[in-house]
């Protein structure tokens, strides 16, 4: 299923190829499906006893992609990004334009000079080549303001798996895996639109749910590369899912990740703290909402994250499943106990 | 008091200590106490108070990012700068206290990531929080102590609605320092007539207390803010009206619910070359005097 899920096109803004796949996947879950007006699908699943306890899960479905400003006269593609996207890593990527192969280009380097090459391209400076003769011919392919994505094949090598958009397709793969099982708790997952623009659709996605708890589950950065100090590594890939503290949109509610780690550790399942407190997520927004949410994210360390290549250990996964599973079952026999 | 709460350990999202302190004192005076699933104290007087008073319990701080090879190595949140952390002393919860080293030659260079602070054999833990020891200390004329800037509201708000008499409502905000958390989550889901934030600034400027009439983002509602003006002349409380440079969320509280009516009363600070900030008791007076009469004339 992550293969299927992160090749799907879902560039922030234009998610319904990976929806409707979504979709496809939990329609046979029992749980109640809902499309809000920004795109968000939320599947709720009633908890088979009374008195349960709810507990939101929320992942993203749209990725960090392009939209078209311009065509040239020869037919090329100017574009500007969608979320955030480093332009240092797009010489040479493949993309898929309206599902037709483009390759984002640059002038060779036998007509490039020293003072060129030590310069890095910015997004306005580079195109996209789809192999049209001219702007009428591109035209027939695309139009200004055509969203397009990393074009990008699912790999497995070794340990790893590479993919594109693996933030944050994991996280909707492990809520679709979750959503086909039963629980004691009512269960909300949230699948938003447009986290990479501004966390937008969780907020709307989630208003009004008032869960007892939420649980964001993402991709986040990872930094375990050669050279880098032990101090600025954020995540280690293979270290389990990380359960974050702080970061720059959300302070993760104590009695929350208090949880998670009990879950963690009553099963053996490896975790890591989130080293760091750059970067954020839907938390941001879900946890603000309705008065105040206890939340918390949990993540899979991704290195090379928001690239066509980001790669994430196996066993980081289903750490990350794990653990949200064993969530989810401790609210349910808290309950349980409870009653 | 002014001491228990200047020192208490509340970086934002672990305001524990500032929470217990304040419920411990508003108990006995207020209708109804609760904390919030953000970790806000809310104190009510009355049926449905309109009128909020709202001030920041946390403080900025640390969060540990590595503890291996006897070093503890942190992020900073809050606003703190590494030239506001070099050579001072960081709390953490357990009590360790430790100096924060920079290896570097010129301060100014320096990046958060460069600075550290040896752990020894105490217990600190990635995740872990850390806050600027207060070093709270007091003369005849001020206050001193680390990170006091962010505690000027709690002080005076505190000690004001202690006495003040009519129906009202106090928002003693978590996660303030980390973007207005506690101020937002509450907002939303509550519906207010006007709302008066109290806090520290710096601004050498005007000085003293004043009654903001904008603050970085948010002009306040101009009949809130005479209104307060009027107290002010009335009760000859020595106070300025000001423009000030520092966000006190006036923007969260105009736009929430219907619209709220907002204003700030701004506690001057002053930061001393040591890093130590200064507040005169004398301003401090002032703004625990003109927010009680403010409460009694406007509930």
């Amino acid at each position: 299923m992550l293969k299927k899920i992160t090749e799907a096109f879902g560039v922030s803004g234009c998610e319904k190829e990976i929806r409707d796949i979504i979709i496809e996947e939990i329609k046979k879950s029992g749980a109640e499906l809902s499309i809000d007006n920004m795109g968000d699908l939320v599947a709720f699943k009633k908890a088979k006893k009374e008195n349960a306890k709810t507990v939101l899960l929320s992942a993203h479905m749209d990725e960090v992609g392009f939209i078209v400003t311009d065509i040239t006269e020869d037919g090329y593609l100017k574009f500007e990004t969608v979320g955030g996207i480093d332009s240092r890593i797009l010489i040479s990527k493949r993309v898929k334009v309206n599902g037709r192969c483009g390759v984002i280009g640059l002038k060779p380097v036998h007509l490039t000079s020293k003072e060129e090459r030590k310069k890095t391209p910015g997004t306005r400076e580079l195109f996209v080549d789809i192999g049209a003769k001219d702007r009428e011919d591109a035209e027939s392919v695309v139009t200004k303001g055509d969203y397009f994505g990393f074009d990008s094949e699912y790999i497995e090598f070794g340990e790893m798996i590479k993919a594109k958009a693996l933030d944050d397709r994991l996280g909707c793969a492990i809520m679709i895996d979750i959503l086909k099982k039963e629980w004691n708790v009512n269960l909300v997952c949230a699948f938003n639109v447009q986290e990479e623009v501004g966390l937008r659709g969780a907020k709307i996605a989630a208003k009004g749910v008032k869960p007892d708890f939420a649980l964001v589950i993402e991709g986040t950065t990872c930094n375990d590369l050669p050279n880098v100090p032990q101090n600025l590594r954020v995540t280690k890939v293979g270290g389990g899912a990380a359960i974050s503290v702080l970061d720059s949109a959300s302070k993760a509610d104590s009695d929350v990740c208090d949880m998670l780690i009990k879950a963690a550790e009553k099963r053996s399942i490896p975790w890591q703290y989130k080293a760091s407190t750059a970067g954020g997520n839907d938390a941001g927004v879900i946890s603000l909402l309705d008065g105040g949410i206890k939340t918390a994210s949990i993540s899979v360390p991704c290195r090379y994250i928001h690239s066509p290549v980001s790669v994430m250990h196996k066993a980081d996964f289903e750490s990350c499943k794990g653990i949200v599973e064993g969530f989810l079952e401790d609210c349910g026999k808290e309950q349980t106990e409870n009653d | 008091m002014i001491e228990k709460i200047t020192n208490a350990f509340s970086p934002s999202g672990h305001e524990d200590e500032a929470r217990q302190i304040l419920v411990e004192s508003l108990k006995s005076r207020f209708d109804e106490i609760y904390i919030d699933n953000l970790g806000n104290v809310i104190a009510k007087k009355g049926e449905n108070p309109k009128l909020l008073i709202e001030c920041g319990m946390d403080s900025p701080g640390v969060m540990v990012v590595d503890s291996s090879d006897d070093k503890l190595c942190f992020s900073a949140f809050g606003g703190l700068k590494p030239k506001d952390l070099i050579d001072k002393k960081i709390v953490f919860e357990n009590g360790f206290c430790g100096e924060v080293k920079y290896d570097g030659e010129k301060s100014d260079d320096a990046k958060i990531s460069d600075l550290y602070i040896e752990l020894g054999i105490a217990e600190i833990s990635v995740g872990d929080f850390g806050i600027l020891k207060p070093e709270f200390s007091e003369d005849a004329d001020c206050y001193l102590g680390y990170g006091l800037k962010v505690k000027a509201g709690l002080l005076a708000v505190s000690q004001a609605v202690l006495e003040a008499d009519g129906d009202f409502a106090v928002l003693f905000s978590a996660q303030k320092r980390i973007g207005g958390k506690g101020i937002k989550a509450f907002l939303n889901a509550s519906s207010l007539e006007s709302a008066i934030s109290v806090d520290g600034f710096y601004d050498k400027e005007t000085g003293g207390t004043v009654i903001v009439a904008k603050d970085s983002i948010a002009v306040a509602s101009v009949d809130l803010r005479k209104a307060l003006e009027d107290v002010a002349i009335s009760q000859k409380i020595d106070v300025n009206t000001a423009v000030l440079d520092e966000n006190f969320f006036g923007s969260s509280f105009l736009t929430s619910g219907k619209g709220t009516d907002w204003t700030a009363i701004g506690i001057s600070t002053e930061a001393q070359e040591d890093g130590r900030e200064k507040i005169l008791k004398k301003d401090l007076k002032n703004a625990t005097k003109l927010l009680e009469t403010a409460i009694e004339k406007l509930s």
